[in-house]
């Protein structure tokens, strides 16, 4: 069940959500093909009225302990001893993409537009719900099996402008304010900067996910240069059962609200639109 | 001992030329290393395709065919705990579709059997002692240690 949204949690009327994913990773289906996909397909092509094929996502877990991140250099697609099938894009030329392959389900919200509102978390939830929900009955109709996910991530992607003649320094200061402290000294000015943060979530004893947070200088497709600023937070399922990716997935949400406030001006959070 | 005896060894299976070093943007070579791949890596990649062909029944009982989603975990998992020091282990296959990585020195034993995702024990047989068994979830600290300690 998907949680209701915490009293205290930041608000904001016009955040500079550009993208937001949800997504679920699950036990290979095995015996899912092409074929399969096409299938699936002409359930959802009312809504999702185009399709693409795309490279296949590799596995993800979130380990703690050990050595870490080598374990993300394990070529696990070396197991594979036929061609991955690939993740297919199912696109809805409104804002939404939903994304399928053999272990992993993804939904987006996209901006696609000056005038596209985001729509806020829960609505784009319960679309991801629905989605899933057909994946299921289909899996179901064609004995495919059940979903049995075993990780869940949540993205938001930011795209704040760079007002003209500003310059990504001052524009990073303008957005994070002082904990990054950018500022130009006598001796040097920063011209750009890349940054990325990784925080584990969950007690020290028993973590349950990770929070990624990356900020780089960017530019849109018309070259208008923007600061991306993507937070993803990735880990388990809170419960084994049906639909137990919701749990963590209202988490992350409320972890990447959070952090988003913390590290964005005050400045910026009124630009925004800040209201609770 | 078997501790001891890891511990003379050399390290097993390492190899330079696959050390990655890391050049620094100077064009100086620095003098850590990324993750270097122990040579028996391959080995044991191999091992579990193979092991991947399994079919139902292939204990000739009801022997579920090997999970590649919890094989893919098993390698990711060994690759965070192992150590410069640990030798290829034997990989066999479980009737429930999961994967056991088995280390044999001086008439001690350590098993890794992994049955799902985030579902694995680690049990240690000694030589002169009785067996202990734990669980191991998503921290896989203590299990790091138990490597650390058993191989060195």
């Amino acid at each position: 069940m998907m949680q209701p949204r915490p009293s205290d949690l930041p608000n904001f009327r016009n955040p500079p959500v550009n993208e937001v994913v949800l997504g679920v990773q699950f036990s290979e289906i095995k015996g899912f093909s092409s074929v399969h996909a096409g299938l699936f397909w002409g359930r959802i092509r009312g809504e999702f009225a185009r399709f693409e094929e795309h490279g296949t996502l590799p596995e993800t877990f979130e380990l703690f302990g050990g050595l870490s991140g080598r374990d993300k250099s394990t070529p696990s697609f070396e197991l594979l001893n036929s061609p991955p099938v690939p993740r297919y894009w199912f696109i809805n030329d409104d804002t939404r993409l939903l994304q399928v392959q053999q272990n992993k389900l993804f939904q987006n919200w996209r901006k696609t537009g000056p005038n596209v509102t985001y729509p806020h978390y829960e609505d784009i939830c319960r679309d991801f719900q629905s989605s899933v929900a057909k994946f299921e009955g289909f899996l179901r109709d064609e004995d495919l099996g059940e979903l049995n996910c075993n990780q869940c991530e949540v993205s938001y992607i930011n795209h704040i402008p760079v007002e003209p003649d500003e310059g990504y320094a001052r524009a990073i200061d303008r957005v994070f304010g002082e904990w990054l402290n950018v500022s130009a000294s006598h001796e040097a000015i920063p011209e750009e900067m890349t940054f990325n943060l990784i925080y584990r979530l969950g007690p020290p004893s028993a973590p349950v996910g990770r929070l990624r947070v990356e900020m780089r200088c960017a530019y849109l497709q018309d070259e208008t240069p923007i600061l991306a600023l993507n937070l993803t937070a990735r880990g388990q399922p809170f419960q084994s059962d049906k639909g137990g990716y919701l749990g963590f997935m209202s988490y992350a949400r409320d972890v990447i609200v959070w952090r988003f406030t913390k590290i964005t001006s005050e400045r910026m959070h009124h630009a925004w639109g800040r209201f609770q | 001992m078997a501790i001891a005896e890891a511990r003379r060894r050399k390290p097993l299976g390492f190899s330079d030329q696959e050390t990655h070093s890391v050049m620094l943007p100077s064009g100086a070579t620095g003098a850590f290393q990324q993750f270097p791949r122990l040579t028996w890596e391959p080995e044991v990649i191999a091992r579990i395709r193979e092991l991947l062909e399994l079919e139902q029944g292939w204990d000739t009982y009801d022997g579920e065919p090997i999970d590649p989603t919890t094989a893919g975990y098993a390698l990711k998992l060994l690759s965070r705990v192992r150590t410069a020091m640990t030798p290829e282990p034997v990989v066999v296959p479980l009737s429930n579709g999961g994967l056991q990585f088995e280390w044999s020195i001086n008439h001690s034993r350590l098993e890794i059997a992994v049955y799902a995702p985030y579902d694995s024990e680690v049990t240690e047989l000694p030589a002169a002692a009785a067996p202990t068994t734990s669980s191991v979830y998503a921290n896989v600290e203590g299990l790091a240690r138990t490597m650390k300690r058993f191989f060195g």
